[in-house]
């Protein structure tokens, strides 16, 4: 007793409440991301080989140097630990044409986080998709590069002639800006069991079907995505491209073409679900992703390129703080309000 | 008046449960096995005069007075407010300020004990028995009232509002349904549980008091369906004291926060209560379970609220238990006698985690309200890095009251009053949720609560 008196009362930590926290953290979220990355990872792997990795290495490494940079020019702790670099990373890479050159995927990630991302203030705080502005100046940037699609399974390297394979939504612009052709679009729906293993022309990580679901299901599971988005994705899809394809079957192929085809699915999975640019509340996130749907088969069927994925995001990430505005939840009871 | 929709029919039988919420580790085995034991009286008793919602009592006792237990110290200090009676005998040492769980000196009424002639009147109370079926025809419905008032009973769940105001009939919004919340959801505590399976008879009681006081011809006992034991003691007392039909015990999805009057009342009823409203206004009256024992020891034998049981528990305390402790007795002195804190104990929690506000030091007194002291240790409590919030939106879909915690909590920070206020931050019942599955660890709560503080003085000068 006397002892403790002299010591003082025992004092203990005064904090807000409350004093326990679920086991999820950011890091782990994004480590979550990544591992629903993992199938497609694989599927690249078997079709694209060492195209992968150095396109991978180098993404992901300009990615988190940029973000490293953008850290130490603001006095900033380092960021790199809670994964989010390698996750824009990854993505930018798999958005990429197999065979483009490494150190433009190099800068292609160092613009995604250094512009998309770090100049806004970092994590959190960017209004568009990092991996898409960087996917978009590169696009910019090098327009041909970034069309030149390598055939699956061949061994080209990086400076020998690439063996080039059109992509099926490439092939569909074709069909289309010819002003129909029932046969090439009867070759198209032929495609479609290698739309879903992945055997056809395009980005390095988006032409297997299954092994973007298998991710996505993975993130659903984990809750690392909810439904809505990538429902909205679809439905806004198929809203435009069941309708279109009904009333000029000639020249637009069927809609599992343009599911299956391109990024859409993995879009709708990965890229659209980025927390960070897309509403807080689930009927926002809904809307949010059937607008990028719709937007992406405008541009595909209405615009003049073959893919319009990036555009629909970047044009979606842009009107996100005013679906948040619209969407916002109601409290429970404010219809019951008294008048009282 | 709202339009009421009509309440179901039978309430027994089915799972009720709500909108958001999460699911917390329950860590109710450190405790649930305990049965309610009283603890030796404390040499001292610290008792405040603010230990309810509403205006402090006034003290009507000065220093060196003798008081004996049950005896009335302090008045109700206006109409929301109760009084405070002498949970022992003995002599009042002082009447000064002390510190509070409010984190402010309150003032409060020292009381040495008599421990003899304490335990005199302590054994005199425990022959006064309550049984379900106790005759409450004698009983009026103001008179009912008038004993609950007089009795200094408040709500015992934790906001501690006093109780005869809820059993005051209105006219204008009759009571159709009397609710006991025993779902107990906040994790660790077990003292509900114990309270329900050790005295059924009095929740019963007190509930049938209730519904005489209020006019409800319903009444419904809603417990969490990971309290099954509970559930069926309460059945089995009610089909043995063959009461009047009307009174039914439902089971809810054992969810975080399924026991917030806000989540249980919508649940069972489906009514949600108001925002800005209450229970009253869509025709309820809601009562924690052991509020309702309370109920009916004031009616039955005019005793005041002097003692209750709260959970003595968490990983740092020697020995855990569901403790009868007269209002007043200093932590330091409860601690004690339960082996004391371990060495690691960072923090001590008045009532569960989830919703328990912190005390410095162990010299603040057990009160009317609080349910638990929960001792947490360095594992439970390590400081998070905060990370930047990625609107990810969980906080917004297990939000319970419908809010967006990551916006109010960002207006919170940047002081925005007008729009927090517009935003309905005043809607928040502070449950914890959101900051419990935050990723990104940021204490959306606190934001909160300065948001509903600034959003107030914003009212309050308007």
């Amino acid at each position: 007793m006397a002892a403790e008196e002299k010591k003082g009362p025992r004092l203990f930590v005064v904090e807000s409440s409350p004093h326990v926290s679920g086991e999820l953290t950011t890091p782990r979220v994004m480590l979550d991301v990544l591992i629903a990355l993992a199938p497609a990872t694989v599927a690249a792997l078997l079709l694209f080989r060492d195209l992968t990795v150095v396109l991978l290495v180098s993404s992901v490494a300009g990615a988190m140097a940029a973000e490293a940079l953008g850290n130490r020019m603001m006095n900033r702790e380092q960021s790199l630990r809670d994964l989010s670099a390698v996750v824009t990373g990854v993505i930018l890479a798999f958005c990429l044409p197999p065979e483009f050159p490494f150190y433009f995927a190099f800068l292609g990630g160092a613009v995604s986080t250094g512009i998309g991302k770090m100049v806004f203030g970092g994590l959190g705080c960017n209004v568009f998709n990092p991996a898409m502005v960087g996917r978009t100046f590169l696009t910019a940037c090098f327009g041909t590069m970034m069309t030149t699609w390598t055939e699956p399974g061949t061994m080209q390297r990086i400076g020998i002639e690439a063996v080039t394979q059109a992509t099926p939504l490439g092939l569909a612009k074709e069909i289309l800006e010819a002003g129909g052709d029932p046969a090439k679009i009867q070759e198209l729906a032929a495609l479609t069991p290698d739309l879903f293993l992945g055997n056809i022309g395009g980005s390095l990580g988006e032409t297997s079907a299954v092994a973007i679901l298998l991710g996505g299901v993975w993130m659903l599971l984990r809750r690392t995505i909810t439904w809505h988005i990538p429902a909205g994705v679809l439905v806004g899809a198929l809203a435009f491209a069941v309708p279109a394809w009904l009333i000029s079957p000639g020249s637009v192929p069927n809609p599992l073409i343009h599911l299956l085809g391109g990024a859409m699915l993995f879009g709708a999975f990965i890229i659209a679900t980025d927390p960070v640019t897309c509403p807080l509340a689930a009927k926002g996130r809904f809307i949010f992703g059937l607008g990028v749907g719709l937007l992406t088969m405008l541009i595909r069927i209405v615009g003049g390129y073959p893919e319009g994925f990036m555009y629909a995001i970047l044009l979606m990430n842009a009107i996100s703080p005013f679906l948040d505005r619209w969407t916002r939840v109601r409290p429970l009871g404010l219809e019951a309000r008294s008048d009282a | 008046m709202v339009s009421a929709k009509p309440i179901p029919e039978a309430l027994e039988g089915r799972r009720f449960t709500f909108r958001g919420g999460v699911h917390p580790p329950e860590h109710k085995g450190i405790a649930e096995e305990k049965a309610i034991e009283r603890v030796p009286l404390p040499p001292e008793i610290i008792l405040p005069v603010a230990m309810h919602a509403g205006a402090p009592a006034k003290p009507i006792v000065e220093k060196k007075a003798a008081v004996e237990r049950g005896q009335l110290v302090a008045e109700a200090g206006g109409f929301v407010s109760a009084p405070v009676h002498a949970p022992v005998s003995g002599t009042v040492t002082d009447v000064a300020p002390r510190p509070h769980q409010s984190g402010r000196m309150v003032t409060a009424l020292l009381i040495k004990t008599d421990a003899e002639k304490t335990a005199e009147i302590i054994r005199r109370e425990e022959a006064q028995t309550i049984s379900a079926d106790l005759d409450i025809g004698p009983f009026a419905p103001e008179q009912i009232v008038e004993r609950v008032k007089n009795a200094g009973v408040v709500g015992l769940g934790g906001a501690a509002f006093p109780t005869f105001i809820k059993l005051t009939r209105n006219e204008r919004k009759p009571t159709d349904i009397v609710l006991l919340n025993g779902s107990e959801c906040e994790p660790y505590l077990t003292a509900d549980y114990r309270v329900m399976l050790e005295q059924p008879a009095a929740v019963i009681a007190g509930l049938r008091l209730a519904m005489k006081a209020t006019g409800a011809s319903r009444g419904a006992i809603a417990i969490e369906d990971n309290k099954p034991d509970a559930a069926a003691r309460l059945r089995e007392t009610l089909r043995a004291a063959n009461v009047p039909e009307g009174i039914e015990v439902c089971e809810l999805r054992t969810k975080y926060p399924q026991g917030g009057e806000r989540s249980l009342i919508p649940a069972v009823t489906g009514r949600a209560v108001p925002v800005g409203g209450f229970p009253p206004d869509i025709g309820v009256a809601i009562l924690n379970v052991g509020t309702a024992a309370a109920v009916a020891a004031a009616v039955a034998y005019e005793r005041p609220l002097i003692e209750r049981v709260l959970t003595v528990t968490g990983p740092g305390i020697a020995n855990p238990g569901n403790l009868l402790v007269p209002v007043g007795t200093p932590l330091s002195f409860l601690i004690e006698q339960r082996g004391g804190a371990s060495e690691a104990v960072t923090k001590v929690v008045l009532g569960g985690p989830m919703m328990g506000p912190t005390a410095a030091n162990l010299n603040l007194p057990v009160m009317k309200g609080m349910s638990g002291v929960t001792l947490l240790e360095r594992a439970q409590t390590k400081a998070h890095r905060v990370l930047p919030c990625i609107r990810c939106g969980r906080c917004v879909d297990i939000c319970p009251s419908g809010l967006m915690p990551a916006l109010l909590a960002r207006l919170g920070q940047r002081r925005r009053a007008e729009e927090a206020a517009g935003a309905h931050v005043l809607a928040c019942v502070e449950c914890g949720s959101c900051s419990y599955v935050c990723p990104s660890q940021i204490p959306l709560v606190q934001h909160i609560r300065t948001g509903k503080l600034l959003a107030r003085q914003a009212q309050q000068k308007r």
